[in-house]
């Protein structure tokens, strides 16, 4: 080791594409740079150096910390001369050990790497990267594969590049959904926070034509600064409000790059996993390994019998973060169980309650919440057991059962003014605030403070709608049944609809100022600036103000405790009534005029008065509890707005501590650990891997559908949807046809036109705006009581629910026809 | 007989009136509230003055049963939930 030059290698040696020497990543560099990909430029200290340093290193004996050997020191300082021309210029050190990026391990994340480092401190990088071979992550993995490969590491030293943008690229899609398509994922700024799980990235699906088969572009709020010259300064900065939905990479990029990768692939042989980063126009190769995780997730090994709670579940897609599920689950009955971050229940005690001897298919679709096709046989044993049980629970809790029927609507404001309280009160912590705001632990509190029990009350509605339906056949046989719906909607009390008439108000109000009108419309504009300029006593931000005051509690994917509410991050209201003056806004149909016409239908169809009476009845019943329902949703997440202001303050006093670093990052802790963090038990080092252990296991699990049960004998599969016909739910009745628009994010510019179809993965409150202009609504998920089913009812809108991969099958500009009475929807064209 | 039957009508008879009390708290409209429980309430009456006098016993058993039964529920939750017995569990 005496030769200076044997202890950096240049890329460009043939020597240094020889993976015993360099390790596998340098090796894959050095070859890339070989084939004339525009790979940084870099050095490679040798692994023969990390023996010489750390001569009696093992796997489970991790050496004194070494100090660099003159001969190193002197390498490194010639190193550092070549790569960098300009005294302000940086170098990334990274791993490059025996085995990784293989094509049995790859170590991704397990070893260090050092961006943005100083050329004058580079030789403790080095130490820091060799020293990452006995890492927690590191150990982890390689006894996760015992593959047998040697044990010693190189080090890449290599230019930085000044990523503007970055990501990564898979030549196959490595969750199998799409074989032949290419996956890109990109993010604005350095690649770590896309990989680190802080950013969910932009996300293209290339066919294998190049072309882009599915776009999606998400809300990227941080970024990795590019321009970080101290590695000591906080490493996330907020991307600007303008670019936060805007694509990070353009179509044709996203060829360039998905071309790239396969170039590599088609080299290599293997399905590649590329890094990739975009510095000004040029784009370069960061890394490059076989594809290794090609199969899906393996599914939890789990005990007992559990099946998906539909009504969490059709409201977003992702799972819970961490501090969402483990305050929930002190607060939650002990009848479910919190899987992989999403909700599922114990089907067995169900199935106690209900009067049906039950197969588990069955009991899985009941509890799926879909309509079955065939008469339930009723089992007297049952029958009896179910009466008992009941009747216990009812001689226990009875009471509160009756007070929760007549609940008034109006009376539900009370809990504002709870939840009000309970923020306003610094002795209550996050926990507590929970427990007080969603559990009804006191027998004499209103029960209009309590809009839990009242979301609880409305499934009386089930009942009811089979004895309107059964009554209705035997009354007026002739009277169609499809005009149900229509006759139980919910009318003016709803809220969600007073939320869409919020947003038409705040349309309107901006459409009569020509230059705010011509602003918002505008696809790059920054629209929270441009609603701050126009100063407070504007009437489109008095009329912003207004509408946050009863709404800005809400939010996308408001369940989670993570999810920003409208009030903290107008950005997604200010979306949604750009996409109502682009849509033009105006409801499509006259409900309340359809709504009378059948009710006069219905009663020329009943015969005697006393047969009106009951019907009028059990409809004006059936209507309080769809709105009940649908409005005790508006006023119990204002208890997870609550519980987030509270988890929030808690954050910033731990990063005023110097206890936690990133905004958000509370939500990947578990209660506990924030208590122990505000104690001083635990340090940011201490949760640091945590964190992002946990924030990439979100990240997977969110790209990932959940399986609908656990241990559950399930013959039946829903219906393998093939060809050009695929089929749902009906939610509401109804038949259109029109043009195709998959919309992933109702924040994102929705680029729809009135007369489209909208294709949803779920819906929330956010999504409704984009209803009343929708020729027909398809749901992935979702039920006939889902907020999609609710509101479109709502505007006579015909809705699909339930539609299985609806947004993977069907792309946007496809020509649809849609039977939601029947519940199929066709793929025309 | 008359006594075990008496018992069974009256136990629902008590959810219906301890609920109707429960009502008044929950406003907002509380002149409705106070109507609806002397509804109940007369109705009750009606209810123990067509029962035997020797049964009459087994409407005030009746009551104090659900009314423990109503208490003790309450009072199980209110421990388990603050003692951290509640937890639901979960598989990461």
């Amino acid at each position: 080791m005496q030769d200076p030059g044997a202890w950096a290698i240049h890329l460009s040696d043939p020597l240094c594409t020889d993976a015993t020497v360099t390790g596998g990543k340098a090796a894959t560099l050095a070859w890339l740079h070989a084939e004339g990909l525009p790979v940084p430029d870099a050095f490679v200290v040798p692994v023969a150096v990390f023996t010489t340093h750390c001569p009696d290193a093992t796997p489970e004996r991790r050496p004194p910390r070494p100090t660099a050997s003159p001969e190193l020191r002197a390498a490194l300082k010639k190193v550092c001369t070549a790569l960098c021309d300009d005294p302000e210029d940086r170098l990334a050190v990274r791993s490059s050990a025996i085995g990784e990026d293989g094509e049995t391990a790859s170590f991704a994340g397990a070893h260090a790497t050092y961006y943005y480092v100083d050329p004058w401190n580079i030789e403790k990088s080095v130490v820091d990267c060799w020293l990452s071979l006995w890492s927690e992550t590191a150990q982890a993995y390689r006894r996760s594969r015992s593959s047998g490969t040697g044990f010693a590491m190189a080090v890449i030293i290599q230019r930085m590049v000044q990523s503007e943008r970055s990501g990564v690229c898979f030549t196959r899609d490595p969750t199998g959904g799409y074989p032949d398509c290419a996956v890109l994922e990109s993010c604005w700024g350095l690649g770590a926070a896309l990989v680190d799980g802080r950013v969910t990235p932009d996300r293209f699906l290339l066919d294998p034509e190049g072309r882009i088969a599915e776009r999606r572009i998400a809300r990227k709020r941080l970024k990795v600064a590019e321009g970080l010259r101290d590695p000591s300064d906080h490493r996330l900065e907020p991307v600007p409000l303008r670019l936060q939905s805007e694509a990070s990479v353009t179509d044709i990029e996203a060829g360039q790059i998905v071309s790239m990768a396969r170039r590599i692939a088609g080299l290599a042989g293997a399905d590649q996993d590329m890094e990739w980063a975009i510095d000004g126009d040029e784009l370069f190769v960061l890394q490059s390994r076989p594809l290794t995780t090609t199969a899906p997730v393996a599914p939890p090994a789990v005990d007992g019998r559990w099946v998906l709670f539909k009504p969490t579940a059709e409201n977003f897609s992702e799972p819970f973060t961490p501090m969402t599920v483990d305050l929930l689950r002190r607060v939650l009955p002990p009848f479910g169980r919190f899987i992989h971050g999403r909700y599922y229940v114990n089907p067995d005690l169900m199935a106690m309650l209900l009067p049906w001897s039950l197969d588990d298919d069955t009991l899985t679709e009941l509890l799926m919440m879909r309509p079955l096709s065939h008469d339930l046989p009723l089992d007297g044993r049952r029958i009896l057991r179910m009466s008992v049980l009941l009747g216990i629970g009812y001689l226990c809790a009875g009471a509160t059962w009756h007070r929760t029927a007549r609940i008034a609507l109006d009376s539900l404001g009370a809990f504002e003014e709870r939840c009000q309280r309970v923020v306003e009160d610094p002795d209550l912590d996050p926990l507590r605030a929970l427990v007080r705001l969603i559990v009804n632990d006191r027998p004499f509190r209103p029960l209009s403070e309590n809009a839990v029990l009242a979301n609880l009350a409305s499934v009386r509605y089930f009942v009811l709608i089979e004895v309107l339906t059964g009554l209705l056949r035997r009354f007026a046989p002739g009277f169609d049944e499809t005009k149900l719906s229509l006759l139980v909607s919910g009318g003016d009390a709803m809220l969600s609809q007073q939320m869409v008439e919020g947003i038409r108000t705040l349309a309107e109000v901006a459409r009569s100022d020509e230059d705010l009108n011509r602003a918002l419309q505008a696809d790059t504009v920054d629209l929270q600036n441009t609603v701050l300029k126009l100063g407070e006593y504007h009437p489109f931000a008095i009329a912003l103000e207004r509408f946050m005051q009863r709404f800005g509690h809400r939010g996308v994917r408001e369940l989670d405790l993570m999810a920003p509410r409208w009030r903290e991050d107008n950005t997604s209201v200010l979306a949604m009534v750009r996409n109502f003056l682009r849509l033009d806004g105006s409801p499509r149909t006259d409900s309340y005029g359809l709504r009378l016409a059948a009710e006069d239908e219905l009663h020329q169809a009943l015969p005697s008065r006393w047969q009106r009476r009951l019907i009028d009845t059990l409809i004006g019943r059936i209507r309080y509890y769809v709105t009940l329902r649908e409005n005790s949703r508006h006023y119990h997440t204002m208890a997870f707005a609550a519980v987030r202001s509270k988890l929030k303050q808690l954050e910033q006093n731990l990063i005023n501590a110097g206890r936690l670093h990133c905004d958000d990052d509370i939500f990947f802790l578990e209660y506990p650990e924030t208590l122990e963090l505000a104690a001083g038990q635990l340090e940011w080092l201490d949760v640091e891997p945590r964190i992002r252990s946990r924030r990439i296991q979100h990240q997977e699990l969110s790209r990932l559908r959940p399986p609908e049960s656990f241990n559950m004998l399930t013959h039946v599969v829903r219906p393998v949807q093939e060809g050009n016909i695929l089929s749902g739910d009906c939610a509401c009745p109804g038949v259109a046809t029109g043009t195709a628009r998959v919309i992933h994010d109702p924040t994102i510019a929705a680029e729809m036109s009135n007369g489209d179809i909208l294709v949803a993965p779920y819906t929330d409150p956010a999504w409704t705006p984009l209803f009343p202009g929708a020729a027909a609504i398809i749901v992935e998920v979702g039920s006939y009581l889902s907020h999609a089913g609710t509101v479109a009812r709502e505007y006579q809108v015909p809705c699909l629910v339930d539609v299985q991969d609806c947004t993977r099958r069907i792309r946007s500009g496809q020509r649809l026809k849609v039977n939601a009475t029947e519940g199929w929807v066709e793929i025309v064209s | 007989m008359i006594g075990a039957l008496v018992f069974v009508l009256a136990l629902p008879l008590s959810v219906y009136l301890i609920a109707g009390a429960l009502s008044l708290i929950d406003g907002p409209n509380r002149v409705h509230a106070l109507v609806d429980f002397t509804l109940r309430l007369g109705f009750c009456a009606l209810f123990v003055a067509l029962t035997p006098v020797e049964s009459r016993i087994w409407i005030g058993i009746a009551f104090l049963i659900v009314l423990v039964l109503h208490a003790a529920t309450a009072a199980a939750a209110r421990y388990a939930i603050r003692s951290g017995r509640w937890p639901t569990d979960r598989i990461d």
